[in-house]
């Protein structure tokens, strides 16, 4: 999974990156609203937390102008604004939850799984694809009910592929979503867990679209 | 009482009390001229008895005998009565025969005798052959009284009815503004800070309600910035107990250096918890009045001094031009090291990385506080420097320290004037003025 965090304040930013990345949640953390819509423009996000009283703006303008551009990033906002007039204001800007600070990490957790799970169009933490599952909840994955034993690249790979099972992943998106926005990571490291990965999950789960990127493969075309 | 009834009761008691002296003395005066006129009637009817008998032959009065002459033998008991007799007492001649059968002599001139439960009053004049009496009954001057009284007091009285209900009207309908004005006051919701409107042509009540008006505009916006602060100081609260509570979550799941920073991220939160505390309290106490106790005299130097020493590393940046041997009496050292301190704090946190000047000018009525730094801000930026809780750059600082500096400058009649010079030099001017109240 992996998370735009709009947040101004340092120690809470720096709260929030830790506690998620204990989770294999890659965040990439934005300080204002500038760098969050340049994080937008060169990264896929699965969801943004986005605080609101930003040194440079409201973060309920970057909120007008994604819905405008029709982007249905979950966005979640996170924020000390707590009155009843704040949450209606900033969900109907297009917000598609809201928490007030302070936070438990557990209920902000909850909400970003619940909004990745909605926007996926699923119903529960554990994602089926033929033989493979994965709990997203344990970050546990299984073959034909038997445990892999998966790196933590490897499961945040899987989950990145999971998580989108019908699109085109760039090469840079998949890089983005395990190393994060601010590493440079060398070229072909990427390659190496993508191979460990196929060794592990069988070759036909990961087909590279030449030129494009990666997909995960159809149910149907497992079957054949 | 209302003001409408209170007016009313003056107006008809005023009235009341003028008609009925007014009335008391026209009819006291009317009942004299009333007694006169009927005396001057029966004198001079006296008077023309008295020539009618002069012309009259005395033989024709002779002839009557003993038997007296009835000369109004058809009188009533109404008009006037008539006797003449002899001067030795004989009645000569009577218009009414049955009166004055006991009294025989009458004295001359005016007097009232009665007779059968009547009284008459009576003028009696004397010749050389006859005494004449003239006498009407009382009963009918004091009935001629009263008509004329009760002619007289009729239109008088529907004129004060009709006066009354007039004035009854004007107060009512001049006082109606101030019934609607004390209405629209009365069944206000307590929470409704609206101004009042009034349709009304009274110039008196204008300055009234605009002067209501003006200070439920006074009290709605001090409402409503009292909202706002508490509002953005609950905000503000927040942020750093966020931080606590979300780092010590972290510290929680977490060992080893990941620890330790969580650790000491929380002491940052709490360490700027503690600073925008002190800030709004120091805020609050300003704006509440409560003010600042001067507890002697002290010297300029040493408070900049220790001022620097707590500035720490930063203290080689900063140039202090001060006078020498400054004592202050009337301020408070605690003000000046506030003010100083939060311009200097913004200066190194905000400014260029170069030299700040700190120049302290001693006033005839009281100081200057000129802060110079590099750096430039933008024009339009400037007047937001010291709105509570503004900062121009990522969450750091209360927002809080120039708003503290104003409200200071403001408590020794002073003021905040901030300054972008084209060659990258930021000034911030302070000026305190020295007051005769005690702080």
């Amino acid at each position: 999974m992996h998370i735009l965090l709009v947040e101004d304040d340092p120690v809470i930013s720096n709260a929030i990156c830790t506690y998620l990345e204990t989770l294999s949640i890659k965040v990439a953390h934005a300080p204002t609203l500038s760098s969050a819509k340049l994080f937008l423009t060169i990264s896929c996000f699965d969801v943004c937390v986005l605080d609101l009283s930003l040194p440079d703006g409201d973060g309920l303008n970057l909120l007008q102008s994604l819905r405008k551009t029709e982007n249905s990033l979950p966005i979640l906002i996170l924020t000390a604004r707590g009155s009843i007039d704040d949450k209606v204001k900033g969900l109907e800007h297009g917000a598609d939850d809201y928490l007030a600070k302070p936070f438990d990490f557990r209920e902000l957790v909850a909400r970003i799984k619940s909004l990745c799970r909605r926007s996926e169009g699923r119903t529960s933490n554990t994602i089926k694809l033929a033989e493979l599952e994965f709990d997203l909840d344990s970050q546990i994955a299984t073959m034909s009910g038997k445990r892999l034993k998966l790196s933590k690249t490897e499961t945040l790979l899987l989950s990145t592929f999971l998580s989108r099972p019908t699109q085109i992943i760039t090469e840079s998106t998949l890089k983005d979503a395990i190393y994060g926005v601010h590493d440079d990571v060398a070229s072909n490291s990427l390659n190496v867990h993508l191979f460990n990965l196929r060794k592990k999950l069988g070759g036909q789960y990961i087909i590279t679209e030449r030129g494009l990127g990666f997909r995960l493969a159809q149910e149907k075309e497992l079957k054949a | 009482m209302t003001l409408q009834a209170r007016l009313s009761l003056i107006i008809i008691s005023t009235f009341i009390s003028f008609w009925a002296i007014t009335s008391y003395f026209s009819v006291s005066k009317l009942e004299n001229n009333i007694e006169l006129s009927m005396d001057n009637r029966l004198q001079a009817t006296a008077a023309m008895m008295q020539n009618i008998l002069q012309i009259t032959s005395r033989d024709n009065i002779r002839l009557t005998g003993n038997n007296p002459v009835l000369v109004n033998d058809a009188a009533t008991s109404k008009g006037l009565a008539c006797r003449v007799s002899s001067l030795s007492g004989k009645v000569v001649a009577n218009s009414h025969p049955n009166v004055f059968k006991e009294i025989k002599i009458i004295e001359p001139g005016f007097s009232i005798v009665e007779e059968d439960n009547i009284k008459w009053r009576t003028f009696t004049s004397k010749t050389a052959e006859h005494t004449i009496t003239i006498a009407d009954k009382m009963s009918e001057r004091s009935a001629l009284y009263y008509q004329i009284a009760i002619s007289t007091a009729i239109p008088s009285a529907l004129g004060l009815i009709i006066s009354l209900a007039f004035a009854w009207v004007a107060v009512r309908h001049y006082l109606n503004p101030l019934e609607t004005f004390s209405n629209s006051l009365k069944d206000r919701n307590i929470k409704d800070l609206s101004p009042v409107v009034l349709n009304s042509s009274l110039k008196e009540l204008q300055p009234l309600v605009d002067s209501q008006n003006e200070l439920l505009s006074r009290l709605k916006d001090s409402i409503e910035r009292e909202k706002s602060f508490t509002e953005n100081a609950a905000h503000e609260l927040r942020t750093p107990l966020t931080g606590i509570i979300s780092q010590l979550q972290v510290a929680g799941i977490t060992d080893g250096e990941v620890h330790n920073n969580a650790l000491a991220q929380c002491e940052v939160s709490a360490q700027l918890m503690s600073k925008l505390i002190d800030d709004l309290l120091i805020l609050s106490r300003l704006e509440s009045g409560v003010g600042f106790h001067i507890d002697g005299e002290w010297q300029l130097k040493h408070e900049i001094d220790s001022l620097l020493n707590e500035i720490g590393d930063a203290r080689n940046r900063i140039d202090v031009i001060i006078p020498v041997n400054l004592s202050i009496d009337w301020m408070p050292s605690f003000a000046l090291n506030v003010i100083c301190r939060n311009l200097l704090d913004n200066a190194i946190r905000y400014g260029d990385k170069g030299n700040i000047q700190l120049n302290v000018i001693s006033e005839v009525d009281g100081l200057s506080v000129l802060v110079t730094n590099s750096g430039t801000i933008e024009e339009k930026k400037l007047k937001m420097l010291s709105h509570r809780f503004w900062r121009d750059s990522v969450q750091e600082g209360t927002g809080l320290g120039l708003a503290i500096v104003e409200a200071l400058a403001k408590q020794f009649d002073g003021h905040i004037e901030f300054e972008q010079k084209t060659n990258n030099i930021f000034s911030v001017f302070v000026r305190l003025r020295k007051q005769n109240k005690s702080y």
